[in-house]
C-alpha cells in the first residue's frame, strides 16, 4: 500500500539572479512499512525535501499525498493537527522542550491533541528505548543518545503514518549511532512503521530497504 | 491543566526576574489606575458629603402650600425615595429666658428619619426624638434659658401668639417689640417700610409637657439658618404623621433613577414643564405665579452635579477630565511595558513555539497559550496592584487631611474607593494586558515551524542585502566592538525600538509633568501671592499726617520679636494724556488700564517705603540714594488680557524717552483746583520687575513709580495714601498678641499672613506630592520596561557574545561595545523624548496661559535630570546583564541550544 506519494515537488528560494531550486521537480513514492534512506551532500536539498514532506515547510509547487491526503492543500491549522497525528519528526539536534521531562516530551503530541495516551504503549516505548528510569529527568540531564531516543519515542507515540528522521545520528558517536539505528529498525519491523531517514553516512543508509540519492534538488539515483 | 499551560507556568518560573519585573509593571499600573480612580472617587464623595452637610440629603425642596395629599402623592411617585417634612409647630415662649430680644422658640416637627438621613443634625448629648412629646434642644436655647436643662428633664412649654397692647397679632418673624409700617407709595417698584417700636406681650393659649431626649450641637446649614437676627430659636420634635401646615417645608429625596432624570422627576412633582424647569435651573427665568401650586421650590443642583447627574459644574468637569487624561497616560505607559514584556517573552520562545508547532500544536493553541501567560501574570499582578492602590489612597487621604487642615475649615476628605473604581481598575488593567498580549499571541501563532527548527529568525536579511556601513568615527572611538555594536543596532532595530520607546515615554512624561508642576506652582504662588512678611498692620487710613504714620512704624519696629519691619505707602496717581506725553508712550499704551479708553488720564501708582527700607532697596538695585531720593524709579511693565483672554505683558512708556512725569492725586475734573500734583523726574526705568522689588508690586496691571517717603510727604496729601506696616516676626502669633496689648493697640488692624502662607505651602506640597508621585511611578514602569528589554536582549545574544569572545575579543573591547550600545539607546531615545516632552509642556503652558502671564520656559532642569537618569539607568541595567553574561562559560554558551 502506498503511504506517501510526492508529485513534481519544487521549492524555490529567492528570485531573479539569486533564485535557487532547493527541491527541483522531485517525484517519489513510499510503500507502507518501508524504510527509506535519502542521501546526498550538504546543500543537495535533502533536508528541504524532508521538511516539505513533514509539513513544516510549504512547497513552491507540486503535491504531497500522505495516506491519500494532499497536505499541500491543507491550511496551517489542519496541517498542524495532521502533523501531530500522522507524522513524527526526529531532528539532528533532538529539539526537545528543555523544561519538560522525558515523559512529558514524549507525550506532547498526544497532549496537544488532547487524545489519551495509551499507558501500556507508553510503558512499552519507554522500555524499548531504555528510558523508563529516566522518565522524570529533564533533557539536559541526559546524554545525546538518550535525548535522541526520547525524540524518536516522541515521534512514535501517536502511531503516525510516517516517521521522518533528519540526520538522527549526525550529532552522536558511533556507539550511540548504532543504538539509534537499531531502534529505528526495530520500530520499522515490529510496528511496521514507515520511516524516511536522511543521512550522509552511506554505511547507515545501506541498512535501509531503499536508498534515494539527491543532488542539486534532483533525484539522481533510486533503489 | 493542559501541558501547554503547564509549560507556560514553568517558563514563567524559570525566567523569574522577568516574570517579577512584569508583575511589578502590571502591579504598578493597576495601582496607579486604582489611585487615580480612588482619589477621584474620594474627591467626589468628599464634595457630596460636604454638600449634604451644607444643604441636607435631598433633591427637591418645596416650601409653602403643600398639603398632606401632596405628600401622599409625592411619596407615591416611583422616582421618589422618601419625603422629609420640616413643619413649623407650636410657637412657644422660652421659660425664664435671659435674652430679652429672643424670648420665643418654634417647636419644629421633623419626620423622624430626617434627623439622621437628611440633615445629620449633630447631637451633643442624648438621642433624636421619636414622637411628638420628645424634644431636642439647641445649645442656643439652653444658653438663653436661666434654667440648666439636661437630657431626661421634662419641660413645659407655653404655646401662644404675640400681641400688641391693643390686641393686634404680631407676625412671628418680626423682631421683638417692632412693627413694620409700610409706605403707601412705591419707590422703584418696591414699598419701603419704617420700623416702629411697639409694646408686645405673649398671649398663652395652651401648654404642653415635653421630655428632653437630646441636645444639639451648634449647627448651621442652608436649611436651618441660625436665625441670629430672629426673635425665636428652633427646637425640634418628631412628627407623628405626614400632616403638614401651610408653611411646612418638604425635602424630597429621589431614587437613583429619579436623580438621573431629575428634570423629568421635578417636572412630575411640581407640575412645571421640563423646559421651564431647565430654564429655571439655569437661572435664566423666574417662575411665574401660578405655574406651580407651591409657593417656592428649588432643586439641589450642587448635590446632583457632584453625583455626576448634572454636569454643569465646570471645576468638576475639569477634575474628571484630568483624571481621565492621567489614566490615559498610565494606560499608554503600561501597554508599552506589558506589550514589551510579552514581545520579549515571545522572541525568547520563538524556538519553543516552532518546536511545538512542528509536533502539531495549532496556531489557536499557541495563541491561547500566550494569552494564558498574560492571564497568569494578571492573576498575581492585578490583585496586588489593587491592594497597593487602595492602601495608597488611604494614605493620601490621611496626608491631604493633615496638610490641608487649615484650608478645609473643619471638613475633611473622606476615604472612598467604591467598587466601581476597583472594577474600573481591574477592567482597564485586563484590557491593557489583553491589548498587550494579543499582538504577541498572533505573532507567536504565525511562527513557521521550519524557521524555528532552523534557528534564530530575528535578524531578517531582506532581499537586497544591505551591507551596513559603519561610520569611521565609531570605529576609531570604540574599535571593532563598536563596529559590531553599531551594526547590531542597525540590524535588530525592532528589539532596540522597544527600549527606545519605553525611555521616550518616561522622558516625555517626566518633562511634561515637570512643566505642569512649574506652571501649577507659579499659578498658585500668584494666586496666594508670595510675601516676605507674616504680619501686616495698619490703622485703616486714620492718620492725619505723615509723621504720625512714621512714628507708628518706628514704635512697631522696636518691638521684641520683630525681625524686620517696613512701612509701605501707595498713592494712586493720574497722568494727563497730553501731546508731549504721547511721544513717550509705547503702542501698548492703547490697552493700558481702563481709564485710557474714556478719560484723558493714565492711572499709575506711587510707592514709597520708610527710609531704612528705601535705602536698602536702592542699594540692592545699585542706585545712589543722594542721586535718586527726589526722583522716581519707574517700573514700566504691566499685564493685560488680550482678546483671547490670554494674559499678556506690555510696557507703558518708551524707556529711553520718558524723563519726567506729572502725577496728580485725582482725575475728577470738578475738583481739579484742589488736587495736588507734582512733576517727578524719572531716575531709572525697569521694563521687568527687578528681583529686589518682586514682593512690592501694588498691582500687576498698573505700572508704578518708586519714590521716597519725603517725595510723597512734600507733594501730596495723606488722605489719598493707603499705607501698611509689614512685619516679619519671629513668631507671628505672639507678636500679634503683643501688638493688640499695646497702649492703643486696639486701633491697629493686624492681619496674620502666616496662616495664609501655610495654606499656600500646603497647596504647593500637595501638588508636588501628586505630580512627583505620578512621575516616579511612570518612571518605575519605564524602568521595568527597559530592564526587561535589555536583560533579555543580552541573554538572547549571549551566544553571539560567546562567539565574539571565542574569536578573541578582549574584555575591554567587549565593554566598549556595550557602552556604545547604551549610548545609542540613550541618545536616540532622548532625541525623541525631549522634543515630545517639550511639546506636551507647551500644551500645558497654553492651558495655563489664560491665567498666567509668563513666557514659555524650557524646563532645563527636567531635561538635565532625564539625561542623567536615562544614561544611569541604561548603563546600570547593561552592567547588570553583562555581569551575568561574563560569568558564562564560552563553549557551554555556544553549545547551549536552549537559549
Amino acid at each position: 500500500m502506498e503511504i506517501l506519494r510526492v508529485e513534481n515537488l519544487v521549492k524555490t528560494y529567492g528570485d531573479g539572479e539569486n533564485k535557487v531550486n532547493a527541491v527541483d521537480d522531485i517525484s517519489l513514492s513510499v510503500e507502507k512499512g518501508e524504510f527509506v534512506a535519502i542521501v546526498g551532500a550538504s546543500g543537495s536539498g535533502k533536508s528541504t525535501l524532508l521538511h516539505l514532506i513533514g509539513g513544516v515547510d510549504r512547497p513552491t509547487s507540486g503535491k504531497i499525498f500522505i495516506d491519500g491526503n494532499d497536505i499541500t492543500k491543507m491550511n496551517s491549522d489542519t496541517l498542524a493537527i495532521f502533523r501531530r497525528r500522522q507524522i513524527g519528526i526526529v531532528y539532528q539536534f533532538y529539539n526537545l522542550i528543555p523544561i519538560l521531562t522525558v515523559e512529558e516530551n514524549i507525550k506532547l503530541p498526544c497532549d496537544l491533541d488532547k487524545s489519551p495516551v495509551d499507558k501500556k504503549q507508553l510503558d512499552e516505548i519507554l522500555d524499548t528505548f531504555g528510558l523508563r528510569a529516566r522518565r522524570k529527568h529533564l533533557p539536559n540531564e541526559l546524554s545525546g543518545g538518550q535525548q535522541q531516543r526520547t525524540s524518536i519515542a516522541r515521534a512514535l507515540i501517536a502511531n503516525p503514518a510516517l516517521v521522518l528522521a533528519d540526520e538522527p545520528t549526525g550529532n552522536l558517536d558511533t556507539k550511540a549511532s548504532e543504538d539509534i539505528m537499531n531502534l529505528l529498525k526495530i520500530s520499522n519491523r515490529t510496528y511496521n512503521q514507515t520511516i524516511i531517514m536522511i543521512t550522509h553516512d552511506l554505511e547507515l543508509a545501506k541498512q535501509a530497504d531503499r536508498i534515494i540519492t539527491i543532488s542539486d534538488g534532483k533525484i539522481v539515483e533510486e533503489g | 491543566m493542559n501541558t501547554l499551560n503547564k509549560l507556560t507556568l514553568k517558563n514563567l518560573k524559570l525566567n523569574k526576574s522577568r516574570t517579577i519585573v512584569t508583575i511589578i509593571g502590571i502591579l504598578l499600573s493597576t495601582a496607579l489606575i486604582t489611585v487615580v480612580a480612588g482619589i477621584a472617587a474620594s474627591g467626589q464623595q468628599t464634595m457630596i458629603d460636604g454638600q449634604i452637610n451644607f444643604s441636607g440629603n435631598y433633591d427637591l425642596f418645596i416650601s409653602g402650600n403643600a398639603t398632606s395629599e401632596d405628600v401622599k402623592e409625592i411619596k407615591a411617585n416611583r422616582n421618589v425615595e422618601t419625603v422629609y417634612i420640616n413643619d413649623y409647630g407650636d410657637f412657644v415662649r422660652i421659660p425664664n429666658y435671659k435674652n430679652d430680644k429672643k424670648p420665643y422658640a418654634y417647636v419644629q416637627t421633623l419626620t423622624p428619619k430626617a434627623f439622621t438621613d437628611c440633615f445629620n443634625l449633630p447631637l451633643k448629648d442624648g438621642r433624636y426624638p421619636e414622637n411628638g412629646s420628645e424634644l431636642v434642644l439647641t445649645q442656643n436655647f439652653i444658653n438663653n434659658s436661666a434654667k440648666e436643662y439636661k437630657v431626661g428633664d421634662t419641660i413645659t412649654l407655653e404655646k401662644g401668639v404675640r400681641k400688641t397692647s391693643d390686641g393686634r397679632v404680631i407676625p412671628n418673624t418680626n423682631p421683638y417689640g417692632q412693627e413694620f409700617v409700610y409706605d403707601e407709595q412705591e419707590v422703584m417698584g418696591e414699598t419701603s417700610a419704617t420700623v416702629k417700636e411697639i409694646e408686645e406681650h405673649f398671649e398663652v393659649e395652651s401648654s404642653k409637657e415635653y421630655k428632653i431626649v437630646g441636645i444639639l450641637d451648634e449647627y448651621y446649614s442652608s436649611c436651618f439658618t441660625s436665625l441670629e437676627w430672629s426673635v425665636f430659636l428652633p427646637i425640634y420634635t418628631a412628627a407623628e404623621s405626614d400632616d403638614i401646615s401651610k408653611d411646612g417645608l418638604l425635602y424630597v429625596k429621589y431614587t437613583d433613577e429619579g436623580e438621573k432624570n431629575y428634570i423629568q422627576t421635578t417636572s412630575q412633582l411640581t407640575g412645571v414643564s421640563e423646559e421651564r424647569i431647565r430654564e429655571y435651573l439655569n437661572q435664566s427665568c423666574e417662575l411665574e405665579v401660578g405655574e406651580t401650586k407651591y409657593n417656592y421650590f428649588s432643586v439641589n443642583t450642587s448635590l446632583l452635579s457632584y453625583k455626576g447627574y448634572a454636569l454643569s459644574d465646570n471645576s468638576l468637569q475639569m477634575f474628571f477630565t484630568l483624571a481621565a487624561i492621567i489614566i490615559a497616560i498610565v494606560i499608554v505607559a503600561s501597554v508599552f511595558v506589558i506589550r514589551n514584556s510579552f514581545a520579549i517573552s515571545i522572541t525568547e520562545k520563538t524556538k519553543l513555539y516552532g518546536m511545538l508547532s512542528s509536533v502539531g500544536a495549532t496556531s489557536r493553541q499557541i495563541r491561547h497559550n500566550v494569552l494564558f501567560e498574560g492571564f497568569a501574570l494578571a492573576l498575581i499582578g492585578i490583585p496586588l496592584g489593587i491592594l497597593l492602590g487602595v492602601g495608597v489612597v488611604a494614605i493620601l487621604i490621611q496626608l491631604l487631611n493633615m496638610l490641608l487642615v487649615d484650608m478645609l475649615n473643619g471638613t475633611s476628605f473622606v476615604y472612598s474607593v467604591p467598587v466601581f473604581a476597583i472594577v474600573l481598575a481591574v477592567a482597564l488593567s485586563l484590557l491593557t494586558i489583553l491589548f498587550s498580549t494579543l499582538g504577541s499571541a498572533f505573532r507567536a501563532s504565525r511562527i513557521a515551524p521550519v524557521d524555528a527548527v532552523r534557528g534564530n529568525n530575528d535578524i531578517k536579511i531582506k532581499k537586497k542585502q544591505k551591507a551596513y556601513k559603519c561610520p569611521s568615527f565609531i570605529k576609531k572611538l570604540f574599535g571593532m566592538g563598536g563596529e559590531i555594536a553599531y551594526k547590531n543596532l542597525k540590524r535588530s532595530k525592532k528589539k532596540y525600538r522597544t527600549t527606545v520607546i519605553s525611555i521616550v515615554v518616561s522622558v516625555a512624561v517626566f518633562i511634561a509633568v515637570s512643566s505642569f508642576i512649574q506652571y501649577a506652582t507659579e499659578y498658585s504662588s500668584k494666586y496666594y501671592h508670595e510675601v516676605d512678611y507674616n504680619l501686616s498692620v495698619d490703622r485703616m487710613g486714620l492718620y492725619s499726617d505723615f509723621d504720625e504714620m512714621v512714628s507708628d512704624y518706628e514704635n512697631l519696629s522696636e518691638l521684641d520679636g520683630v525681625k524686620n519691619c517696613r512701612l509701605e505707602g501707595v498713592l494712586g496717581g493720574y497722568i494727563k494724556r497730553t501731546d508731549e506725553l504721547k511721544d513717550v508712550l509705547t503702542d501698548d499704551a492703547s490697552i493700558y488700564n481702563f481709564t485710557s479708553a474714556e478719560s484723558d488720564f493714565y492711572y499709575l501708582e506711587l510707592l514709597a517705603f520708610d527710609d531704612v527700607t528705601y535705602k536698602q532697596k536702592l542699594k540692592e538695585l545699585g542706585l545712589d540714594y543722594n542721586e535718586v531720593k527726589d526722583k522716581g524709579i519707574l517700573i514700566n511693565n504691566f499685564e493685560y488680557l488680550d482678546e483671547n483672554e490670554h494674559l499678556q505683558k506690555g510696557e507703558l512708556f518708551k524707556a529711553d524717552k520718558v524723563k519726567s512725569l506729572n502725577v496728580r492725586e485725582s482725575n475728577d475734573p470738578a475738583y481739579e483746583e484742589y488736587y495736588k500734583s507734582a512733576d517727578i523726574e524719572i531716575a531709572k526705568v525697569y521694563n521687568t520687575t527687578p528681583e529686589a522689588l518682586k514682593y512690592f508690586r501694588p498691582s500687576e496691571s498698573d505700572v508704578y513709580l518708586l519714590v521716597s517717603l519725603d517725595t510723597l510727604k512734600n507733594n501730596y496729601d495723606i488722605d489719598y495714601l493707603s499705607e501698611g506696616i509689614y512685619i516679619n516676626a519671629e513668631n507671628a502669633n505672639e507678636l500679634e498678641e503683643t501688638i493688640s496689648n499695646l497702649d492703643g493697640g486696639q486701633e491697629f488692624s493686624v492681619y496674620n499672613v502666616e496662616k495664609m502662607a501655610n495654606m499656600y505651602n500646603a497647596m504647593t506640597l500637595v501638588i508636588s506630592i501628586f505630580a512627583y508621585g505620578f512621575i516616579i511611578v511612570i518612571s518605575l514602569i519605564g524602568v521595568t520596561n527597559i530592564f526587561n528589554t535589555i536583560t533579555t536582549n543580552m541573554r538572547l545574544r549571549s551566544k553571539e557574545f560567546a562567539m565574539l569572545k571565542s574569536v578573541g575579543m578582549t574584555k575591554r573591547e567587549f565593554n566598549r561595545m556595550i557602552r556604545l550600545e547604551s549610548l545609542f539607546y540613550g541618545v536616540k531615545s532622548l532625541l525623541i523624548g525631549i522634543p515630545l516632552g517639550l511639546l506636551a509642556g507647551m500644551g500645558i503652558f497654553m492651558a495655563f496661559s489664560m491665567n498666567l502671564a509668563t513666557d514659555f520656559v524650557v524646563p532645563y532642569t527636567a531635561i538635565a535630570i532625564s539625561i542623567v537618569f536615562v544614561f544611569a539607568v541604561v548603563w546600570l541595567i547593561m552592567r547588570f546583564s553583562i555581569s551575568k553574561v561574563q560569568k558564562q562559560n564560552i563553549i557551554e554558551t555556544i553549545r547551549n541550544d536552549n537559549i
